[in-house]
């Protein structure tokens, strides 16, 4: 009987012992000062003076923190689907140090496991504003977390600016701001007398399964931006599965294949997927049907390579008032103003897939 | 007396089969293409008058290339998973069970879904929902043989264990999607469609539904006898356990088809056996066949709705219970639930 009761007591000890090592407080590191940024959710929050490691959750902004800093060396995690999107990107050539970054940390959607961040050790974590319960999640861990909005330009341009102050590269940060503004200003100027009429239907299509963006999508916008017409504008979601009937009666005059997909213009102008017939479409039979580009990273969503997706789309929806350019050069001159970098006209034909 | 009663459940039949001609012709009208009525019958009798070629290209498109098939698969889907559901109920003797009891529908699911995380969203998922399906059902049925006085209720709890399991299967799925790419497709199948309807889909499920379909009629009115129990069964010359089988093999078979082409399609198997037991009783020599043209009608007009009140498509499954629930509520205040 008595043995009994000591194995009892050892066990019981031996659980108390096991909390009280194991839940130690995390030691208080010698941090240098910090410093308190609001982010874009208006939380105050304490970074250190330098930051050396930041993680990144959101897919696109991998990228645009790479152009901000002008190098990849302090991004410490990223999103798999952004590491996906890498392979065969010009983020690739220009970044080779992203490509033993960490995406373990990210465990599905945009949740994060806690245990595999506190290993990447970063200073700060970058994660969409309405991803409340992670970012609770990691400020309980002790990490600060930035938030940033999605959707809209004005949120692009105060995610930059935001990041610029983080990383201490405020004057870039408005470089890349500037010339966002500056092709935007052009664009809108010489757009502003297109008749309504005269303004083409385009129609994005995001997957399969007919998914398109509605009203609130950065898609509308730049669509809209650029002089065309959104079909799917009545439609106030950010996104939306129609049928191909419904297609059918808006019969878009361009398609614009998301670069989330894996389709490609082939698929939609040979009809290649079963159960759709596009071929009474006009895109299909004039032959426009674009896959959307991916340079850094995909033009579909705001990021820093927007102004070159505008002024891509603008030249194919009125190459009459647009056709002072050409996005070969202009591509260029985006790669060596930023980046220092001379993109090969043949990556640059690959980027915007060039019709031959 | 006999006369009276015949005449009244002639009408009865007439009515019904009356409204799904409608609820049939109403889809091949409808849509979000506008097309005159006018314009729908000449592309109808093409075959009888011939016409320019090239002429109405576009229209034919899309009645015979898209509406007629959506329309055929709609009517196959809704007959089937009613007289499923139909048959469940007579043979568990409860009027709460749905085909989707003994886990083919989470199966199914589960296969489909696995399919599109590893291939994506194409036609060859169909190989995957199927056997899946099948195989869930076979799970319970071996879980659920247990030698006791109410084989029915151990059948019962082995299929919600299988459906639990399944459902856990694609929550995992859905977990390990890519958020951009896999799992909105993921989310928007699950929530059931009938979007990409297309002659192949008809090919591939018409045979066995129609099969399942078939077999449950030509063997309804034995179920009337399950109702009495295993030893008025036995005494009638009915073997229960034989009949239990095919009856779970051809719900299967037409589930498993149904979840295949459209995804998982809830209430119509639970609702609609209802339906038919208000309008025409509680027999199941008379219940049904009336299922099956009571649930055609229903799910075809569900999915015009479906397909053509906004631009955007709704899925079907939240307007099957959005406009069945109401409707079934409605019912069942106005028979005050006679037929319960």
């Amino acid at each position: 009987m008595l043995w009994k009761k000591a194995v009892i007591g050892l066990i019981i000890g031996l659980v108390i012992i096991g909390n009280v090592v194991g839940c130690q407080p995390a030691a208080d590191t010698q941090k240098s000062k910090t410093r308190t940024i609001t982010d874009m959710a208006g939380r105050k929050v304490e970074v250190p003076m330098q930051i050396h490691k930041i993680a990144v959750v959101p897919i696109p902004w991998a990228s645009v923190i790479y152009a901000i800093d002008g190098t990849g060396e302090r991004i410490a995690g990223m999103h798999p689907s952004a590491r996906k999107a890498m392979e065969g990107s010009v983020l690739d050539i220009l970044a080779p140090e992203l490509k033993g970054v960490s995406t373990a940390f990210i465990k599905g959607g945009f949740a994060v496991n806690t245990e595999e961040l506190i290993k990447l050790e970063p200073d700060v974590v970058i994660q969409w504003d309405d991803q409340q319960e992670e970012i609770k999640k990691m400020e309980n861990a002790g990490i600060p977390v930035i938030a940033i909005k999605y959707g809209t330009q004005e949120y692009l341009e105060s995610g930059i600016t935001l990041v610029g102050e983080l990383l201490g590269k405020e004057a870039r940060a408005s470089e890349i701001i500037r010339y966002h503004h500056e092709t935007l200003e052009n664009i809108s100027s010489r757009i502003k007398d297109v008749r309504e009429e005269k303004k083409p239907k385009a129609f994005y299509l995001r997957d399969e399964q007919l998914k398109t963006a509605g009203k609130n999508s950065y898609n509308n916008f730049w669509m809209e931006a650029t002089g065309a017409v959104n079909v799917a504008a009545d439609i106030p979601a950010h996104g939306a599965n129609v049928n191909m009937e419904q297609i059918i009666a808006w019969n878009p005059q361009i398609i614009y294949i998301s670069n989330f997909c894996e389709l490609q213009p082939e698929d939609i102008l040979e009809n290649k997927i079963k159960g759709q017939d596009w071929s009474g479409i006009d895109a299909v039979k004039n032959n426009r049907v674009y896959k959307i580009p991916l340079g850094l990273y995909r033009w579909d969503p705001p990021s820093v390579e927007s102004p070159l997706m505008l002024k891509w789309l603008a030249q194919i929806h009125h190459p009459d008032i647009f056709g002072d350019y050409s996005m070969v050069t202009e591509t260029k001159g985006f790669y060596k103003k930023f980046f220092n970098y001379d993109i090969t006209d043949e990556k640059v034909a690959e980027i915007l897939r060039v019709k031959k | 007396m006999d006369a009276i009663v015949k005449k009244s459940s002639k009408r009865k039949w007439f009515f019904l089969l009356v409204l799904l001609l409608l609820v049939f012709f109403l889809s091949l009208f409808v849509g979000r293409y506008s097309i005159s009525p006018i314009d729908v019958w000449r592309i109808l009798l093409s075959p009888i008058f011939a016409q320019q070629p090239g002429e109405f290209a576009i229209e034919k498109s899309v009645i015979i290339g898209i509406r007629l098939p959506r329309t055929l698969l709609t009517m196959l889907v809704g007959a089937g998973l009613s007289i499923s559901g139909a048959a469940f109920q007579g043979l568990f003797r409860n009027p709460l069970v749905s085909p989707d009891i003994l886990g083919v529908s989470a199966g199914a699911g589960f296969g489909a879904v696995l399919g599109i995380l590893l291939i994506g969203v194409t036609p060859v998922i169909s190989l995957f929902a199927l056997p899946f399906g099948v195989m869930s059902v076979v799970l319970a049925c071996l879980l659920g043989k247990i030698r006791n006085a109410t084989p029915v209720l151990s059948l019962v709890l082995a299929g919600i264990v299988v459906s639990s399991v399944f459902s856990a299967l694609i929550s995992l799925i859905k977990y390990a999607a890519d958020p951009y790419d896999k799992l909105p497709a993921i989310i928007y199948w699950l929530m059931g469609s009938f979007t990409k309807a297309s002659y192949d889909d008809l090919k591939l499920v018409t045979l066995p539904v129609l099969t399942g379909i078939t077999v449950l009629l030509l063997i309804r009115w034995r179920i009337n006898v399950l109702s009495l129990g295993d030893e008025e069964a036995h005494s009638l010359g009915v073997n229960p356990g034989r009949l239990r089988w095919l009856i779970i093999a051809a719900v299967t078979v037409v589930t498993a088809s149904a979840v295949t082409v459209a995804g998982i399609i809830g209430w119509v198997g639970l609702v609609i056996p209802h339906m038919g037991r208000m309008i025409v009783g509680v027999d199941h020599k008379a219940l049904l066949p009336a299922t099956v043209v009571i649930g055609a009608t229903f799910l075809t007009f569900i999915d015009i709705v479906a397909r053509t009140a906004t631009a955007a498509e709704i899925p079907i499954g939240i307007l099957t219970a959005i406009i069945g629930a109401p409707f079934f509520a409605f019912l069942l205040k106005k028979t005050k639930g006679g037929w319960l």
